[in-house]
């Protein structure tokens, strides 16, 4: 039998039967990791984190020499932004007593906007730009779980990947192999017969587009007026994502290729270059497939040192209508 | 005792690849081209050269597999690409002589060939880019530049660390 003599051959044959197979078992969706890959993860995880922390002091150092030579003009426009600081607080606090009057009157209990925050680490970023990922040193331990969205304090950054038992990947919005779309709403502002009317128009950020550097949202509803500058938050409409994490700025709309919808180009409010710390948002309910509101079991907090109580969600200039109850 | 000091020199390559340079990534300091560090491929190329192909393809397989299982989703596709650049590797190596330059280019190529299989598999697979003159210019010509200058540096330890396994290696067989 030449042809089973010919060992090389069929050692390449099984070989790549293997490796496709490999290949397409996981590129499917998987909701969990198998062993192997979580003892990978987490063990270089923890070696990572001991290159990575030092290498990110030393580099903030050098920025922030570089932000000494600065501090005299930011600190006039810092001043000039605490001017207003004062009266949006006051209007902030008086929206947001009459929201809580209003939403007892109601009777509405729940809110798309409550959360928790877990604090975690960034331990590695792969330095390819395929697939962007950050890994960080908190994971299944913790309380992190798959599909849950990161945040740095400017914004959204990007949804947890995978969850190891030490350690997760959270994919970021700048990676070119994203799958999944954000819900989200832009913050308009409109004058309607000489009345401003605040107002949120829907839409989904569905890529990155690096040529441009931003973010792309599409499905906004056509004959929406939207502006530069305007604010895009996270609508709390999708499954494990809660209302109100910002997003980043429109710069600018134009139509989409059927002329149906509008597509909007949307500068990230979080600086991706540099990410040191994070915060995993935990919503205290999440929404099945099937529309149903499964409310949070409470965390145990003795295991998880970084999980604080509920946190208040980053005030914006009180342009949102807070939507009422949960899915249903 | 050589042969572990190699791989431990690879393992901290390309550890070093996720920590330390980000921080040296010109995006950080506001350039608008990417390079990506390939330490480790660089280090499996020369594996390849110097210590024949099967070698460098068992490096390239371990560490396209750590690839895959730390930064990606998708198991198999730096497995693959990271082995059959340095198989082939050692393979244009056998085919001339090992001079100095005779390696330069084959990394040359290697690296350049590497970048090109990935980004057609992307391509393949997902939403790469499809600009190539773009993805050309501003990432894989920069990345090839700079692993370049990486493998300069690292030629003389690399060779040191593997002449070292050939000569325990001819004890052996002696």
């Amino acid at each position: 039998m030449s042809f089973f003599g010919n060992k090389r051959l069929i050692i390449v044959l099984v070989g790549l039967v293997l490796l496709i197979s490999v290949v397409g078992y996981t590129s499917r969706e998987r909701v969990n990791l198998t062993w192997p890959e979580m003892f990978f993860k987490d063990t270089f995880s923890v070696v990572q984190g001991l290159f990575y922390r030092p290498a990110q002091a030393v580099s903030g150092f050098f920025q922030e020499i570089d932000d000494a030579y600065s501090v005299y003009e930011e600190n006039k426009a810092l001043k000039a932004g605490l001017d207003q600081y004062a009266q949006m607080s006051a209007e902030l606090h008086e929206l947001k007593a009459a929201n809580e009057r209003l939403r007892k009157m109601v009777g509405a209990q729940g809110s798309l906007k409550s959360y928790n925050l877990i604090f975690a680490e960034v331990v590695a970023r792969n330095p390819d730009t395929w697939n962007n990922v950050i890994t960080i040193d908190q994971g299944l331990k913790h309380g992190i779980k798959k599909d849950m969205a990161v945040i740095t304090s400017n914004g959204m950054i990007g949804r947890v990947q995978s969850v190891a038992n030490f350690s997760a990947t959270v994919e970021l919005l700048t990676s070119y192999e994203r799958r999944d779309h954000i819900s989200a709403d832009i913050q308009a502002k409109q004058v309607v017969n000489g009345v401003e009317v605040y107002q949120n128009i829907s839409g989904v950020v569905e890529e990155y587009d690096s040529q441009e550097r931003m973010l792309v949202m599409r499905k906004i509803p056509w004959g929406q007026k939207i502006e530069a500058k305007q604010q895009v938050i996270t609508s709390g409409l999708g499954g494990v994502v809660p209302r109100n994490l910002p997003i980043g700025y429109i710069v600018r709309v134009e139509p989409d290729d059927y002329g149906l919808t509008q597509t909007a180009y949307i500068q990230p409010s979080a600086d991706f270059s540099q990410l040191n710390e994070v915060m995993i948002v935990e919503r205290n309910f999440s929404i099945s497939a099937n529309g149903e509101v499964i409310p949070q079991q409470p965390v145990n907090q003795t295991s998880a040192p970084g999980a604080n109580g509920k946190a208040v969600p980053p005030a914006s200039t009180g342009t949102t209508t807070p939507a009422a109850g949960g899915g249903q | 005792m050589a042969r572990f000091l190699l791989t431990v020199t690879v393992v901290m390559l390309f550890v070093l690849e996720g920590t330390v340079m980000p921080v040296f990534s010109p995006e950080t300091w506001g350039l608008s081209w990417t390079t990506v560090p390939r330490f480790a491929l660089v280090c499996c190329i020369f594996i390849s050269a110097f210590l024949g192909r099967r070698e460098g393809l068992y490096y390239g397989l371990a560490f396209g597999f750590l690839q895959d299982v730390l930064f990606g989703q998708v198991i198999g596709i730096y497995m693959m690409s990271m082995m059959v650049a340095s198989y082939f590797a050692g393979m244009i190596v056998l085919l001339f002589q090992r001079g100095f330059g005779m390696m330069l280019v084959t990394t040359i190529l290697i690296l350049f060939g590497h970048e090109w299989l990935l980004y057609s598999l992307f391509r393949l697979f997902s939403a790469a880019p499809y600009d190539v003159q773009w993805i050309l210019t501003r990432q894989i010509l920069p990345s090839v530049v700079f692993n370049f200058a990486f493998a300069l540096i690292m030629y003389v330890p690399i060779m040191r660390m593997c002449n070292k396994i050939m000569a325990k290696r001819d004890l052996l067989m002696e």
